[in-house]
């Protein structure tokens, strides 16, 4: 903490040049900062099923600890407790059925009880789905059933809609604007791309070099605080 | 009974997704009798519905105690007292509203809300549960009559399968049984099968006395005589496991043991 409020301004963009690149890595993480921002979107193969990339601008929506609605481009889906939770263990919401209420999308409590999950997984219409062995008791075969618990829900903003984001993954709807809540290849929402892990927007190599500018911004400004303060001392000196 | 599985949860490790091994408890009643109450029940079903009733089964499992909380919360339940087992007849209330909205040939609306039975459909799901009941002897054992009273709950119930009707609606009779079969003893290992096995063997040689402050006296590179002319007394050890002994010495240039005691 520095008295002088330009050191201060100078070390606020340095901790806001270094969130930058610490969420470098962090899937569909935004930056807060536009010029290092990568071009476009971008993603990587992954083996997990429950790993999906959402539609260009459109968000998964979630919810907090606290009950409010967040929204994240981060797919990277889990089963937590049978819940389907996003990166951090919020809730991932969906529909069960068509035309039913935004709820959080969980297994049957049974199945999960009794350890029958297997395979779950988001498929490119959104369907969070897991599968389930039977057995057919005339031929005694065995065979995976699957069951489709609900679609999971997309959100899209006007256009231009500057959300606000406190981590750069989740993100708050601004007040008076309202989200258009759909489903994925319906009512003009795209696909969601099944097993792939988006990347964060974050230029890497861009926001190191902002990060070093914001560092030597602080060192020159420092520097100039130092000559004032010498500066100040030999005119007192003088005048003494 | 516990048998060896593997963790649903993967680790990454080397470019592959490993699962971790572990003991879990495993059901000891075999899919073929939970297959063959199944068809029981099936028929029942069939004849009462008078109509084809399609049916799944999920294999035998021994809940843990917070599955059966589960299992067993606002369920409708029914004990079945057999000669080998007791039986419990399992029916969840949304799966009761199904089955008996089948029962009175009614549409089943899965997505409207919950709601209790009517005094008339408990009476017509307490018949089709007795009916369902004679089906259970090949799991508890035949006890005439096969009757099925209502009970509020059930404890000490071991293993657990259900039943999945799929036609003409969806809904699941859950069967919990008191005990779990004792497992037969299958082939055990024998002789043959260990005979190729390689043991590490260990032949200790009785090298006569020392004085115990000799002892504490070594230092590093010191050369201690060992008086073994006198005696050469041998004994042979793998895994610990003295097996033979006898008198140890060269033959035709190679250690060896001439065995005296087995």
């Amino acid at each position: 903490m520095f008295l002088n409020p330009a050191l201060n301004a100078a070390l606020d963009r340095i901790a806001e040049r270094a969130s930058d690149v610490r969420r470098a890595y962090t899937p569909g993480a935004v930056p807060q900062f536009d010029d290092v921002a990568t071009a476009r979107t971008s993603s990587d193969f992954t083996l997990d099923p429950l790993a999906v990339v959402a539609p260009d601008d459109t968000y998964f929506v979630t919810t907090d600890d606290r009950g409010h609605r967040t929204y994240t481009r981060n797919g990277s889906f889990s089963l937590q407790a049978g819940r389907l939770v996003e990166a951090t263990g919020h809730p991932v919401a969906g529909i069960r059925r068509a035309g039913g209420p935004l709820e959080n999308l969980c297994v049957d409590r049974l199945d999960e009880a009794l350890l029958r999950v297997r395979a779950a997984g988001v498929a490119a219409d959104g369907t969070f789905y897991y599968q389930r062995e039977t057995v057919d008791p005339r031929s005694g075969a065995r065979e995976l059933q699957r069951v489709a618990v609900g679609r999971v829900a997309l959100a899209r903003f006007p256009a231009a809609t500057r959300l606000e984001t406190a981590d750069g993954t989740h993100r708050t709807a601004v007040p008076d604007v309202e989200p258009k809540m759909g489903l994925a290849n319906e009512e003009g929402f795209g696909p969601l791309t099944p097993m792939r892990r988006e990347r964060s927007r974050i230029d890497i190599d861009e926001s190191l070099i902002r990060l070093r500018e914001a560092y030597q911004a602080f060192d020159a400004l420092q520097a100039a605080e130092a000559a004032k303060g010498h500066l100040g001392k030999t005119a007192m000196d003088l005048l003494k | 009974m516990n048998s060896l599985g593997f963790e649903r949860r993967c680790d990454a490790a080397s470019g592959k997704r490993v699962r971790r091994a572990r003991f879990e408890a495993r059901s000891a009643l075999p899919a073929s009798a939970a297959c063959v109450v199944a068809n029981g029940v099936r028929e029942t079903l069939s004849s009462i519905l008078r109509g084809v009733v399609s049916l799944k089964l999920f294999e035998p499992t021994i809940p843990s105690p917070q599955a059966w909380a589960l299992i067993l919360r606002d369920a409708r339940i029914y004990r079945v007292r057999g000669n080998v087992a007791d039986a419990a007849l399992v029916l969840r209330t949304p799966d009761a509203v199904a089955l008996a909205a089948a029962l009175f040939g009614e549409a089943h609306d899965q997505s409207t809300a919950p709601r209790g039975l009517s005094p008339i459909e408990c009476d017509v799901i307490d018949r089709t549960i007795n009916a369902v009941a004679a089906s259970l002897g090949p799991v508890c054992g035949t006890r005439e009559p096969a009757a099925a009273e209502r009970v509020a709950g059930i404890s000490g119930f071991v293993t657990y399968f259900e039943l999945l009707i799929e036609e003409p609606t969806i809904a699941r009779i859950g069967i919990a049984l008191s005990r779990d079969p004792s497992p037969e003893p299958r082939g055990a290992l024998t002789l043959a099968d260990l005979a190729d096995v390689r043991l590490s063997m260990r032949a200790a040689i009785d090298a006569g006395t020392i004085e115990a402050a000799a002892i504490v006296g070594f230092v590093f590179g010191q050369v201690v005589p060992l008086d073994i002319g006198a005696s050469t007394r041998c004994g042979l050890t793998a895994q610990g496991r003295c097996f033979a002994r006898g008198s140890c010495g060269v033959r035709n240039g190679r250690y060896a043991l001439a065995l005296e005691a087995l």
